[in-house]
């Protein structure tokens, strides 16, 4: 259009420069479409598509080479086979459905005449009963009524023939089409894989599909159009509950992590690069199945980084370590986020986030997350938590020694040098060294005295005198209590059984030293799991007063109110015996004190001693004011012991010494650390690096190395900085090893601020009891003595297929007196020297996979065996059953080969053998190892829920008395906090509980010798879930178990060895059931001691009400007086009848399995089954009985 | 060799631990195998050691008759024989022939009858309780099933042995009572009388390893001879006391 020139503009301008926007604002938006469009992760996702394409394709491919088209032919060919038998049945096919038609028909008619007659006959009965109300005559119109109730009965009557009738042209009709159904049926479930693979293939493959499909494939991605349904999207989750701080506010976190993670959540991608590769614990993580499903948990609460960020280097992705780093920068241009608060966590510190929901669980995910377990238990262990407040640490215990009466226990000397180096004494102990650290470097100045106007003071000199200030300050405020004197003469000889029978050796161990090729082979001279619950006792008799050994050997709370040593209740002439044996030491092991090891006081001439303390008096009173501390030092200070002890409480209280010891007056301080209780939340610029950036190369971005380098070295971030002694590092150095750093860090770094309070996990009770209880059992170190639970066997079966069962060994060879240990290795090396190429082993839990029972014995070739799982604890079984054998072997170093090696034995003389119960020294070593093991040991703990009566159980701990009388090992008297025995109750009674359904399904099954599938016909379970409640899935326990019991309970079967699941009262003792019982068998209770005193003779063996039996202690059985009080009824009943296979190895026998059944003569007439039912009643009416039979 | 013959005819019938009974009189057959046949002897080498007798409270006993309190844990004849020494031969292709009836085992006057016993694979062995006291059968088996049952007087219990073991067996009630049943993998065994001889019938001709074993002597080797004529020349086993009881894990 021509310019008009009407206009303050020129149109023809304007429409080029319309134009030219226009053009630059298609070419713009095509640009912007383009890229997009063109977003990496499309790539990714493309590149995924081929990949799992490709497989899709070797599926494929595999199936076809397994004849899986063959199959589907063949399957195909009977269907139609099938089908020309139904086609060339039509006129029958017809004259069946017109027969069942009509059959329908005649049902439904006959249906509706019944409901009217019957609606006819509630009418006239209402009718008839008012008209007999009103006139007052019951008799009134039966007949009528009569007539119709006859009418309505003889309508039923047809129903029910015409039902039949129906049922049968419903047969006669199916039975024509059943061949073809189930042909169809066959198909379908022999060609699904096939089937799958198709479906996938027709999605994935553009060459499987149809011309329009292959278009519209296109179509859906293409720019500008992608946005209805493409192939290639943003996958994200929104995770309502799972917030996290952003700018001040609670934001939901939204992820979008597997837009590019396609295969993170799914099987078969674990060989994929990254981004696709499968997460390595689907159990656990991302599948819909496991506890943490991507749905609810999406990806960065455990990672962090960002979620939302769809791009390489927004996402905030974590470099595995420098050279990585580089690799990013140079292929991605990655670079950290500056601004973006919570940095990828580095990929071995992921378990730190199971920290934040999983604080009331850690001891129930220890196997799932060893790192973090093992940290938060080296936390506790360590007393971290002392100094460091942590505000849910469930463990609040000083975790040093009291040192109210120091002096009664330590001499001046040894508490010098253990302050000074204490690894110096005891490389295992877990007291830090404070002092001659790098911030305190011998020859390096800490202060110029006299506030700049005297002399240089040098590192060592300050901390020497520092040492000699508190080791003052410490028994200044420890006057001496001397202890009264050791009552009676000790026997160094006899102290060494009691000390190995009373089983000191379950916490503690001699380990030596250094590496030593010569050591006598010996459990206690290894350090290993539980045993290094206690101290190493090595050196320990250069250590203490043999009078502190005695006191504390009888009572240690009476020196440390918090201890964990607990009390064995020994006699004055056991303690004696153990500290005569530990201070004259016969063997060589408590005055053995590592090389350079020379307690001393600090030398130090007093003249300089006075400089320098007063030197730290000035820095450490400094707030008193030059003048008063110049006065003082003058005046009362002028004493050096008085300046010691001054200096001493300030140095104590500046180290925080009376975080982890109590002291007397500084029992109510604080701790001095920082607190950690969400230091994994503060922002690493709050971190002091200092110069360890450029001094130790540690990345400013992230907290991981800097808590590392603080665990390795505490002092060092000090390096290079001016500090005046008020102001240097305080932590002391722990000399932890690089796996413990890393497990302590990774805890730690999972502390962080509680974001997730609404995704919080809520453990149910019987979580919440299995946690408080695991931490109460282990913190007792149970496992030092009992076996909580057998170890496994893991081996290939004749088929190919791994087995894992729960099993023990069995003696290689009849000259092997001893299994061996449960580890591969010794197996191994036995196997070499008793030339065995089989293993027995004896299965300790139902294991219907194999087809075995508890006791039932396999065998396995040795070279098979491709796993031996560790049982949980009881170590201290062999310790004594190896004494029992072989006595104590001794080592001496000087001599060589057999030469060096020698025996001792309680008796100590000629004459071997241990000394029993009842005072008299036998030989046992040629007794059976299961006779040993089941009798002198500490029994196992496999079933205690299950056997025990919890209330008993609980007053047990808190007041334990001897059970079985034979053991010399003692069962402790432990110091239980508030709820801790309690918990250890509830532990093992939730314990068997929950292992109970899994137990009685898989017992049951195997009791039939059936499948899955055949048990869940038979019961009417789901098979799939019979699956799972054998492998313990709650979900599937709750809901079908109550049919598999009523099933069990139908069919006769009575489980074995396990626990009611009602955990019901006992009914045996109530007034009802006895009344009962008497009216229908009025001399129950006599037939019952009948049997088991007449018959069975349960008094040759067991304890009557104190009273022992006439038999050797080795035969001893505990009291029956106990019995019901203590044990569950169900589980005596298991035991009655065949005590084996509670305990397989028992000394007591089967007395209940004689066919014909034995006690005729005591019990007229009766079965097995009726005299355990007596003896039961006898049991648990053992009052009643035993009095009026003493009467 | 009719001296030799005549001897061991005569032993033959004086042995009571071998399990099998002679049915017809020693002679070398014309196929080169021996008829019951004295193989030898196993002795002890060295001084006799004292053997205390067991000493069982009578309390502890009651109920058992007249209990014999001789140790059989070791029992030296007067010639230095050793009694209750297993004596194995494994022969290859050997046939095992299973006995039909089940072996007794005894508790008389709370001892087992026989202390030590050999019974070839698969047989039944059938625990008795020939006393008027309960007893209880508590075996220690390797490979075969170990069992613990109560025997009420003049009952018995039977078990069938299939795999070649060694099976120590207890009464619990009464810790002295011990027994070692030795289930073996060959049809030639013997258990050496009060005068250490043995005797097995039915060896090939050829060189045969003969294994010892004694509950408290241990084990020892012998190679026996067997000629093409169905002559053996005995053999003279030695064993030794080991050392004192515990200790010695490292041997």
């Amino acid at each position: 259009m021509a310019d008009r020139g009407d206009t303050h503009y020129s149109v023809s301008a304007l429409n080029k420069w319309f134009l030219f926007s226009s053009v630059a604002i298609l070419v713009a938006t095509v640009w912007m479409l383009i890229d997009d469009w063109q977003r990496p992760w499309k790539a990714y996702q493309r590149q995924f598509r081929e990949i799992e394409l490709a497989k899709v394709r070797a599926e494929e491919q595999v199936l076809t080479a397994a004849g899986a088209l063959e199959r589907e032919r063949e399957l195909v060919a009977q269907v139609d086979n099938a089908q020309r038998t139904v086609d060339g049945q039509t006129s029958a096919l017809a004259a069946a459905k017109e027969t069942l038609r009509l059959a329908k028909g005649e049902l439904w008619n006959a249906i509706e005449i019944a409901k009217k007659r019957k609606s006819a006959f509630n009418w006239e009965r209402y009718i008839v009963e008012e008209e007999r109300l009103k006139r007052g005559d019951p008799g009134h119109g039966r007949e009528s009524l009569e007539a119709i109730e006859k009418e309505m009965n003889d309508t039923a009557g047809i129903q029910q023939e015409l039902e039949a009738k129906k049922a049968a042209a419903e047969d006669a009709f199916n039975s024509l089409t059943r061949d073809l159904d189930a042909a169809r049926k066959s198909l379908s479930a022999g060609t699904r894989d096939l089937a799958q693979v198709r479906k996938r293939l027709a999605q994935l493959d553009p060459g499987e599909m149809t011309g329009p499909e292959r278009v519209a494939d296109v179509i859906r991605d293409a720019p500008g159009l992608d946005f209805v349904k493409p192939n290639l999207k943003v996958n994200k989750v929104v995770l309502d509950n799972l917030t996290f701080e952003l700018n001040f506010t609670k934001k939901k976190r939204i992820d979008m992590c597997h837009t590019c993670h396609l295969g993170a959540d799914r099987q078969g991608f674990e060989l994929d690069p990254q981004p696709f590769t499968s997460h390595p614990r689907l159990d656990l993580y991302l599948s819909s199945k496991s506890p943490h499903p991507l749905k609810d948990f999406g990806c960065t609460i455990c990672h962090r980084g960002s979620g939302e960020a769809l791009d390489f280097v927004r996402a905030d992705h974590r470099p595995a370590d420098k050279a990585q780093a580089d690799e990013w920068n140079r292929e991605h241009h990655w670079h950290k986020q500056h601004h973006w608060d919570y940095p990828m966590l580095a990929k071995d510190f992921t378990e730190a986030s199971c920290v934040q929901c999983h604080k009331t669980s850690m001891e129930l995910i220890s196997a799932d997350a060893p790192v973090v377990s093992q940290g938060y238990q080296l936390v506790e262990r360590y007393g971290c938590n002392s100094c460091h407040k942590i505000d849910w640490f469930p463990t609040k215990r000083r975790t040093g020694p009291s040192l109210l009466n120091l002096q009664a226990k330590l001499s001046p000397e040894f508490i010098s040098s253990w302050i000074t180096d204490p690894k110096s004494f005891r490389p295992t102990t877990w007291m830090p060294q404070f002092f001659h650290l790098e911030n305190y470097a011998p020859g390096e100045t800490v202060v110029k005295s006299k506030y700049g106007a005297g002399r240089d003071i040098e590192g060592r000199e300050w901390d020497d005198a520092a040492i000699a200030a508190i080791a003052e300050f410490l028994t200044d405020r420890a006057p001496k209590n001397a202890l009264s004197a050791i009552p009676v003469q000790g026997d160094a000889h006899r102290g060494r059984e009691v000390m190995r029978l009373s089983g000191c050796f379950a916490c503690h161990n001699m380990a030596p030293f250094g590496e030593s090729d010569k050591v006598a082979n010996d459990l206690a001279l290894q350090a290993r799991v539980e045993n290094q619950h206690g101290p190493n006792l090595r050196g320990v008799a250069t250590k203490v007063t043999p009078e502190w050994l005695f006191h504390w050997i009888k009572d240690p709370a009476s020196y440390w109110a918090d201890t964990r040593m607990p009390n064995l209740r020994l006699s004055d002439q056991e303690a004696a015996d153990i500290t005569a044996y530990m201070t004259e030491d016969p063997d060589g092991y408590f005055k053995d004190v590592p090389k350079g090891w020379d307690p001393k006081l600090i030398a130090m001439p007093d003249a300089q001693m006075h400089e320098v303390l007063g030197e730290q008096a000035r820095w450490f009173f400094a707030r008193d004011g030059r003048a008063a501390v110049e006065a003082r030092l003058e005046g009362e200070w002028s004493d050096l012991r008085r300046l010691k002890i001054a200096v001493g409480e300030k140095l104590v209280g500046n180290y925080g010494c009376y975080s982890c010891h109590e002291i007397k007056g500084m029992t109510e301080m604080m701790p001095i650390g920082t607190e950690l209780s969400n230091w994994g939340s503060k922002t690493v610029d709050k971190l002091a690096f200092n110069f360890a950036t450029h001094e130790f190369g540690l990345d400013p971005n992230y907290r991981e190395g800097w808590l590392t380098q603080k665990l390795h070295a505490p002092r060092s971030f000090d390096a290079k900085k001016v500090l005046n002694p008020t102001e240097k590092l305080r932590m002391p150095y722990f000399g932890f090893t690089d796996e413990q750093v890393h497990a302590i860090a990774t805890f730690v770094v999972g502390l962080v601020d509680d974001e997730v309070q609404r995704a919080k996990m809520v453990p149910s009770q019987d979580k919440l009891a299995l946690d408080a209880g695991q931490r109460a059992v282990r913190q007792k170190n149970c496992m030092g003595c009992h076996m909580v639970d057998p170890g496994t066997v893991t081996f290939v079966d004749e088929g190919g297929v791994s087995r894992t069962v729960a099993a023990e060994l069995q003696s290689l060879s009849e000259d092997q007196k001893v299994p061996s240990a449960h580890s591969l290795a010794a197996l191994k090396a036995d196997a070499e020297k008793f030339e065995a190429t089989e293993v027995t082993l004896r299965v300790l839990r139902p294991e219907p996979d194999i087809g075995k029972t508890v006791g039932d014995k396999i065998f396995v070739p040795l070279d098979k065996i491709t796993a031996l799982g560790a049982p949980r604890g009881g170590d201290l079984v062999r310790t004594i059953t190896d004494y029992y054998y072989y006595g104590l072997e001794l080592c001496d170093p000087t001599k060589e080969g057999d030469e060096a090696f020698s025996y001792v034995s309680g008796a100590s003389g000629d004459e071997f053998g241990v000394f029993d119960a009842d005072g008299k020294l036998r030989d046992h070593s040629k007794e059976p190892f299961d006779k040993i093991r089941w009798t002198f040991a500490p029994p196992v703990l496999w079933d205690e829920g299950g056997k025990l009566q919890k209330d008993w159980f609980f007053g047990f701990l808190h007041d334990v008395v001897p059970l079985r009388e034979q053991l010399r090992v003692r069962m402790p008297s432990f110091h239980y906090a508030a709820g801790e025995a309690e918990a250890i109750a509830d532990y093992f009674a939730y314990k068997s509980a929950k292992e109970w359904p899994a137990n009685f399904a898989r017992a049951l099954r195997l009791s039939k010798k059936w499948t899955v599938a055949e048990l869940g016909q038979a019961a009417g379970v789901d098979p799939r879930a019979l699956v799972e409640i054998e492998n313990g899935v709650q979900m599937a326990t709750r809901a079908n178990f109550g049919k598999l019991l009523a099933y069990a309970q139908a069919s006769a079967f009575q489980a074995r060895a396990s626990v009611n699941p009602t955990f019901e009262a006992q009914a045996t003792r109530s007034a009802a059931y006895l009344q009962g019982r008497r009216a229908a068998e009025p001399t129950h209770l006599a037939l019952g001691e009948a049997v088991a005193v007449k018959g069975v003779n349960c008094f040759q063996c067991h304890f009557r009400v104190g009273q022992p039996p006439q038999a050797d202690p080795i035969a001893w059985a505990p009291d029956l007086n106990r019995v019901r009080e203590r044990l569950r009824e169900d589980w005596v009943r298991d035991w009655l009848v065949n005590p084996a296979v509670v305990y397989p190895g028992t000394s007591m026998p089967a007395n209940f399995a004689a066919n014909p059944p034995a006690y005729q003569e005591q019990y007229p007439n009766s079965s097995n089954e009726a005299q355990v039912r007596v003896v039961l009643e006898w049991l648990y009416n053992f009052d009643r009985i035993y009095m009026t039979s003493r009467n | 060799m009719k001296t030799l013959t005549a001897l061991s005819i005569a032993a033959g019938l004086l042995a009571t631990a071998a399990f099998t009974l002679p049915t017809e009189p020693v002679r070398a057959t014309a196929t080169g195998t021996v008829s019951l046949a004295d193989l030898g002897k196993v002795v002890f080498d060295g001084e006799k050691p004292e053997v205390k007798p067991l000493n069982i409270e009578p309390a502890k006993a009651e109920g058992c008759g007249k209990v014999d309190t001789t140790d059989q844990s070791l029992l030296i004849g007067e010639k230095g024989g050793i009694a209750n020494v297993v004596v194995t031969i494994e022969v290859a292709g050997a046939t095992i022939k299973v006995p039909e009836k089940p072996i007794d085992l005894d508790q008389k006057t709370c001892r087992f009858e026989p202390h030590v016993m050999v019974i070839p694979v698969g047989s039944t062995v059938e625990f008795r309780n020939s006393d008027s006291v309960g007893h209880n059968v508590h075996t220690f088996a390797g490979k075969n099933d170990s069992i613990n049952k109560t025997i009420q007087p003049g009952k018995a219990e039977s078990q069938k042995l299939d795999k070649e073991d060694r099976i120590e067996i207890k009464c619990d009630i009464h810790p002295w009572m011990n027994s070692y049943l030795i289930v073996a993998n060959t049809p030639f065994f013997a258990v050496t009388g009060a005068d250490g001889s043995f005797k097995i019938d039915g060896l090939p001709a050829g060189e045969h390893k003969a294994k010892f074993w004694h509950e408290k002597l241990g084990k020892a080797e012998a190679t026996i001879k067997v000629g093409a004529d169905g002559k053996v020349e005995p053999v003279e086993v030695k064993m030794s006391a080991e050392k004192k009881a515990g200790g010695g894990r490292r041997k």
